[in-house]
């Protein structure tokens, strides 16, 4: 047996390999593209039936916005947003925060509401801690768009330890809440964030408004070199309203 | 008896398209609802809309140039642009075109409300 496959293997490597060896080779290299085309199939046929069980969710909870919208009472729509199946904690939190996304005034602050109440914040705040990149990421975002200032402490904490991608998702959040001390560590996070960023960082630091802008200054004179020169004006604009007469 | 008024958005986003259309089947008014502007003119030539909603940013053509284009093609329905973009010059490039009211998002359904109303009265 051992002398066998020796003979086969001696052939392979001179270049002249026995015809049983094609044909088990070949037959090999067959099963293994079915095999690999099985489990494509099985796993694009899983995510697709997961994104629609997903959307399907999302979809029986959308008459809780449209309750909200209509400014019906308060308890209805927070009976409209309490999740009814394991696992649409997520789906639910997913559609409160992108309508939150895309409104201001009374219909924002009752879907805050719901949110606090639901105890959406203290899922995030948790997450905040995840040892899953993905989730901490989504909690800061979400936490951003809560305008959650008990996140304000632990999205200043991810500035100094998560990597350039979480870093500006942290920085868009705290934009979001709008709590001012948090500008220094975000003028740190600064530090080292590449030229290119710069303005976005900017853009970001604007919104914290005229705290905002005393630090956009102090960091235009710190990294003057590192700006764009053409994100330079539109910055100066916004800066220049501290010295337009009130 | 007066007929239902109607309201024509163009609107890319789908959140922002379900918020909209709750809000003007709220007020009894009919909605359509377009994901971008490269078929505005023929659309608003065959649809009739008493009111017009425009995203600043849309796929393919954006708000602004279909502003543009229903303007020189003589339509005079009001058109309101709801967008994120708040800067003044951005604004002035709007009303250029021919906007007629401008609100930026986040919307409050209040501030909406107000801007469209003089414009959806019986």
């Amino acid at each position: 047996m051992i002398g066998r496959v020796s003979e086969v293997v001696a052939g392979v490597i001179v270049g002249r390999p026995s015809l049983g060896f094609v044909i088990v080779a070949t037959i090999a290299l067959l099963w293994l593209v079915l095999a690999m085309a099985a489990y494509l199939v099985v796993f694009r046929a899983y995510h697709r039936g997961r994104r629609e069980y997903r959307s399907r969710r999302l979809a029986a909870y959308q008459p809780a916005i449209e309750l909200v919208l209509m400014e019906e009472p308060y308890p209805a729509v927070v009976a409209a947003l309490t999740p009814r199946l394991a696992g649409d904690g997520d789906c639910v939190q997913e559609l409160v925060t992108e309508n939150m996304r895309h409104l201001s005034g009374p219909p924002f602050e009752t879907l805050r509401r719901a949110s606090v109440e639901l105890g959406f914040v203290d899922d995030n705040l948790r997450a905040l801690r995840s040892w899953d990149r993905h989730r901490r990421g989504h909690a800061m975002e979400r936490l951003g768009l809560l305008r959650c200032e008990e996140a304000v402490p632990g999205l200043v904490r991810a500035l100094a330890r998560e990597d350039l991608d979480l870093k500006l998702v942290a920085m868009r959040a705290l934009a979001a809440i709008g709590d001012p001390s948090a500008l220094p560590a975000i003028h740190a996070a600064a530090a080292a964030l590449p030229p290119g960023l710069l303005p976005r960082l900017a853009s970001l630091m604007l919104e914290f408004g005229a705290p905002g802008r005393d630090a956009v200054r102090e960091l235009m004179n710190r990294r003057a070199a590192d700006f764009p020169q053409v994100s330079i004006p539109a910055l100066l604009k916004e800066l220049a309203q501290d010295w337009e007469s009130p | 008896m007066s007929a239902r008024k109607k309201v024509l958005v163009f609107e890319d986003n789908a959140s922002i398209q379900t918020l909209l259309k709750f809000f003007f089947q709220k007020r009894g008014v009919e909605t359509r609802i377009e994901g971008d502007g490269t078929e505005a003119v023929p659309l608003v030539l065959d649809y009739h809309p008493d009111l017009i909603l425009m995203d600043y940013i849309m796929p393919g053509k954006d708000g602004v140039e279909t502003v543009m284009d229903l303007r020189r093609a003589g339509v005079s329905t009001p058109i309101v642009m709801l967008t994120s973009k708040a800067f003044p010059a951005d604004r002035a490039r709007a009303q250029q075109a021919g906007v007629t009211a401008y609100l930026t998002k986040p919307f409050d359904p209040t501030q909406l409300e107000a801007a469209v109303k003089p414009y959806l009265a019986a």
